[in-house]
């Protein structure tokens, strides 16, 4: 645990001088929503909105109204990384406790917490490693519930499934199959579901409840403040909208789809890892004899499944060099990297004990060392960069730095209540969110958009998206308009001008 | 030593005023600013219900590392004498079967001294008793047809015929474990031999009518009439998984914190002595018909919950209370409507405990400690205000979803704002989750699917029952006494009851009718071997069937469809009077 602890922090500290924290864009905009929770103009739950999962941006609404937390992106990271040692822990015990083995818990454990791009998401305020270390302790709480047929632990996994189910949405479909793995161990106990204790029955409801009720709250929230119960999949810039906009080759492709996710795996885990992970999977299902301790072990892969199925279906975007050309949402395959762990580790646990000879231990040190080194060189072979996500975070950084100018320059050289759009602007907003009016400010947002110019909505700055063909909506509602009567240019670059009222053109400054 | 208030009255004239002088300042602050009162006054809900939701919560939590309390095994020829106190009324039918659990207790008899205390007024019971074949350490007591009725006084009254150094009540359908009373006697050694002060040990109450006997292959066990062995209803269930949370988790977290224990009913087991030490004073007594009565005031017969009340007491005086690891079987009631009547009884008596603790808060505070009082103060009165106070804030909840009122909004500043949220969501889940733990960790898997669909709609009736209770402290004239619920005894209706309380909003109270009852009562009886029959279906394991009288004949059968679903048999109701009736109507032995 301290070596996780120790590699978390070194990695964050690595990738905060390499300026990555906020390299993902997403990373941005999950500061963002958990700041606005408690600081801005209009702030309150409904902030959380509808379409992105509330948990981790509740969570970092409990940090993210300290400016340095917030700016530093440390709001958000510092939850990451505390999962990422919890997921390390988690897979230890799992395999320890699976095979008796301290030396494949350590290999989990070793596949996961050296894993680069593991270790350069849980760095940043990502929601994946909230995923990752949910899931494996569900798993471990579903196991030791089995193992000792503690209520307590039965009580757990259903939390955190239900916890699961706010996080990401693929962790819906893992909750799904955990429950389906509580069934399968009731089943094979022969415990009743309407007659005798009714043990099964309990037992399932229990396990389903949180998990259902955590759901049944979303889609209340969605309804309550979007009027639609499946605003989150259907409503503007949900997952299916943006995907509308791109052109995606993996959409009805199963050969496509199954070969992008692939080549993501192999990018993001490693050769090493996932071949470990293969024939660890094998040996397991033989042991195990398909049952419920195997299931249970099987449901870590059910979200790279559905991610497959999302590329397929077109509600989730993913592209690799080998297939499209280019990078694109690697993260998303990252997850491949939990079972890989599990299974690796699930092989290492099952190999014959070494005898107590002499050298015995200096040649299990060697093994972890030449394991360790095996696996951070597979990775390397499989890539052609590591961590691959972080390069692509950075191509993503990269191609925001106008926005980041822009943003610096609105947040250096202006004051008072800014009117601009969220929605790919984050880097203007990002580190001016406490006097942004947004799309998300309620009647606010309304009545400055139509009357920017008056006292009454109280704007002082104006910043629009203008690329042409791609213009915000305050491009399209107020560019050139005379309800812009009183503010001056005080910037203009390519695509953004920043107005300001009260300014003359003679201030107006420009980057071409 | 701290002097015990009883709650004859329900509130002192210095609590009326202060109660008066704060209704004005409110309506001052109401009159100067509306708004400003609707935000005080939610905001000083929500710091409460936080403050008891957190009680809740640390309690559940604290009982996870509770150690059953050491006990040191006392030889037969060392035991201590044993008391233990049957108070009944109006159940003749339940003689045979607490001298039948009473049996299956393992306590040397010569040690063991059972009694029956029995209302002069309740002739049938009283004849019962008498006409039944009792071992010979089964005494009978007559407690004198005396205002208020009820169990505390009955006990009282009892206490004076102890001969036991410890004593220890059980109702009539209780059947506590066999080795129960040899335990508390260990734990009260272990004590004494450790200089600990304890003052009581509470066995666990379980109703083990919370899910239906079944066979080996699962099926409800039923008879030959087709009834179920072990009649189950949900109300029962719940009913059950109540007792579970309470015995389980909230009182060993009470016990393993030091903090005072609301004690349950019955199976709490006292050392005599402590009981007379910190009994009332003898003018704070009702007058009883023998100006020599000795009756020994350890309970106050004006608090329905009296073993609440001694609970704090003994806290105050500096006994501690702990939790045995045994329990005593209880039967719950069957009903939604008598469970009601029962749960309204018990919140009305733990706002009366908690008025009369608040008649002299500073003095009760450094008695007990402050964190103490505070906490049983959160335990009893807590109750009440947080049953009273819930559908108020679900009302408000649901009104601003439907009309998203700003009026309502304003009432929820900021923090009370995210405060009455974290209530509304983790505070409801959290009782939820205990509740479901409860039932999960005792193998009641049955009970989860009650509670998921039930438990909500069970605590709008418990807030029901809760205004039902504060309609009965605001109309001291109606008190009912022994308001029994289960096992067919007597109970009033909801609806009875309220009726009943506006009738008589403006009515004084009656006088007790001390010049009815001819003669103090207070005698031993010799049983009457020439029985008449009695009527029960219950046989305690390990007694000889040919002592039980035969089952009347009862009606026919219903038809079970299926042969799954459980059969319920409704406890015939005794004809509902009032109490003067019931005066009027006093049997004399």
């Amino acid at each position: 645990m301290l070596l996780a602890l120790a590699l978390s922090v070194l990695s964050w500290w690595h990738v905060l001088h390499q300026d990555l924290v906020l390299g993902y864009k997403d990373a941005l905009s999950h500061l963002m929503i958990g700041r606005r929770v408690v600081v801005g103009e209009s702030t309150g739950l409904a902030q959380l909105g509808g379409i992105w999962l509330p948990l981790q941006h509740v969570l970092i609404s409990t940090l993210a109204w300290n400016d340095a937390l917030y700016l530093s992106g440390f709001a958000g990271s510092v939850f990451s990384m505390a999962c990422h040692v919890a997921t390390c822990l988690g897979l230890f015990l799992v395999v320890r406790d699976l095979t008796g083995s301290r030396a494949g818990g350590w290999a989990a454990a070793a596949v996961l917490g050296l894993n680069a791009d593991v270790l350069y998401l849980q760095a940043t305020p990502m929601g994946e490693p909230l995923m990752y270390a949910g899931m494996v302790w569900a798993v471990h709480a579903v196991l030791r519930w089995q193992r000792h047929g503690s209520t307590r632990w039965l009580f757990l996994g259903a939390g955190l499934c239900a916890l699961l189910v706010l996080v990401r949405y693929e962790a819906w479909v893992f909750s799904a199959a955990l429950w389906c793995v509580v069934a399968h161990a009731c089943a094979v106990r022969r415990q009743r579901l309407w007659r005798g204790d009714q043990a099964a029955q309990g037992t399932l409801l229990v396990f389903g409840f949180y998990m259902a009720l955590a759901v049944l709250g979303w889609l209340v929230w969605n309804a309550v403040l979007f009027g639609d119960w499946l605003h989150w999949y259907r409503g503007a810039w949900s997952s299916v909208d943006q995907m509308s906009r791109l052109d995606m080759s993996q959409v009805g492709s199963w050969s496509r789809s199954w070969r992008t996710y692939a080549w993501g795996g192999i990018h993001t885990a490693g050769w090493l890892a996932l071949v470990g992970g293969a024939l660890g999977l094998l040996v397991a299902g033989a042991r195990e004899r398909g049952g419920p301790r195997f299931t249970a072990l099987l449901t870590t892969t059910v979200p790279p499944a559905f991610l497959v199925y999302g590329l397929w279906s077109g509600s989730q975007p993913m592209r690799v060099v080998e297939v499209d050309g280019d990078l694109y949402n690697l993260r998303m395959a990252v997850v491949l990297v939990v079972p890989a762990a599990l299974f690796t580790g699930y092989l290492v646990g099952a190999l014959p004990r070494p005898t107590r000879a002499p050298g015995v231990r200096g040649a299990a040190l060697a093994a972890v060392v030449v394991g360790s080194a095996g696996l951070l060189v597979s990775h390397a072979l499989s890539t052609p960069a590591v961590p691959v996500t972080a390069v692509e975070a950075g191509q993503a950084r990269a191609a925001y730095a106008e926005q980041r100018e822009v943003g610096r320059f609105v947040a250096e050289r202006t004051t008072g209540r800014i009117l601009a759009e969220s929605i790919f602007n984050e880097w203007v907003i990002f580190p001016n969110q406490d006097r942004v009016v947004y799309e998300g400010s309620a009647g606010a947002w309304d009545s400055a958009l139509e009357r920017p110019a008056d006292d009454d909505s109280d704007i002082d700055v104006v910043v629009m998206r203008t690329t042409p063909g791609d213009e915000d909506s305050l491009a399209l509602a107020l560019h050139g308009s005379p309800r812009l009567a009183g503010f001056g240019v005080v910037l203009q670059t390519d695509n953004f001008l920043v107005l300001s009222k009260g300014a003359g053109d003679g201030t107006t400054l420009s980057r071409q | 030593m701290h002097r015990r208030e009883t709650a004859e009255h329900t509130t002192t004239r210095a609590q009326r005023a202060v109660a008066a002088y704060l209704l004005v300042g409110l309506a001052l602050l109401g009159a100067w600013s509306p708004s400003s009162l609707g935000a005080t006054l939610v905001g000083a809900a929500m710091v409460f219900l936080t403050a008891y939701m957190v009680l809740r919560l640390t309690l559940v939590l604290a009982s996870r590392g509770y150690r059953t309390p050491e006990q040191e095994p006392v030889p037969d020829d060392e035991l201590p004498r044993y008391t233990t106190l049957h108070p009944m009324y109006d159940e003749a039918n339940m003689i045979p079967v607490v001298v039948a659990a009473m049996e299956a207790v393992d306590y040397p008899r010569d040690r063991l001294e059972c009694l029956l205390v029995l209302e002069e007024r309740d002739g049938a019971t009283v004849a019962a008793a008498r006409a039944f074949d009792l071992p010979d350490h089964f005494r009978i007591v007559i407690v004198p047809a005396a205002r208020p009725y009820g169990k505390p006084k009955a006990c009282n009254y009892a206490l004076q015929h102890a001969t036991g150094d410890l004593a220890v009540i059980f109702d009539a359908e209780d059947r506590p474990e066999p080795q129960q009373l040899r335990k508390a006697a260990a734990t009260f050694r272990a004590a004494e031999r450790r200089g600990d002060r304890l003052g009581c040990v509470q066995a666990r109450l379980v109703f083990d009518n919370e899910q239906p006997l079944r066979d080996g292959e699962g099926r409800t066990r039923r008879d030959d009439d087709g009834y179920d062995v072990r009649p189950t209803t949900w109300t029962s269930r719940l009913l059950g998984n109540e007792y579970a949370v309470h015995f389980d988790l909230v009182l060993t977290g009470l016990a393993r914190l030091g903090l005072p224990v609301p004690l349950g009913g019955t199976s709490n087991h006292f050392p005599v002595a402590l009981l007379r030490e910190i009994a009332f004073e003898r003018e704070q007594m009702p007058t009883m018909p023998d100006p020599d009565d000795g009756s020994v005031g350890a309970w106050d017969p004006w608090n329905v919950t009296e073993d609440a009340e001694l609970g704090g007491a003994i806290a105050a005086a500096g006994w501690r209370t702990t939790v045995l690891d045994s329990h005593t079987d209880e039967e719950a009631c069957l009903t939604a409507r008598a469970a009601l009547n029962q749960r309204s009884r018990w919140v009305k008596g733990y706002a009366q405990t908690s008025l009369v603790l608040l008649r002299h808060p500073w003095r009760t505070a450094r008695a007990m400690g402050p964190l103490s009082y505070l906490a049983f103060q959160l335990q009893v009165g807590g109750t009440f205000v947080s049953l009273a106070l819930s559908p108020v804030f679900w009302g408000l909840f649901g009104a601003y979803l439907l009309t998203g009122s700003d009026r309502i909004a304003s009432l929820f500043p900021g923090p009370v704002y995210y405060a009455g949220m974290a209530l509304l969501v983790v505070g409801n889940l959290a009782l939820l989750t205990v509740s479901l733990y409860a039932a999960e960790s005792r193998g009641r898997h049955g009970t989860v699917r009650h509670l998921l669909t039930v438990l909500p709609v069970w605590w709008c009736l418990l807030s029901l029952a809760t205004y039902v209770a504060a309609l009965e402290l605001l109309v001291p004239s109606w008190r009912p006494s022994w308001n029994k619920t289960a096992h067919g005894v007597r109970h009033l209706g909801m609806g009875r009851r309220l009726a009943l309380a506006s009738a008589t909003w403006f009515a004084a109270p009656e006088p007790t009718p001390v010049r009815s009852v001819a003669k103090p009562a207070v005698r031993f009886l010799p049983p009457d071997r020439t029985a008449s029959v009695l009527a029960t279906g219950y046989v305690a394991p390990g007694v000889s069937a040919p002592r039980m009288p035969a089952r009347p004949a009862r009606p026919a059968p219903r038809p079970v469809r299926g042969g799954a679903r459980p059969v319920v048999r409704e406890v015939p109701k005794a004809p509902v009077r009032w109490l003067s009736e019931q005066s009027r109507e006093a049997v004399l032995v």
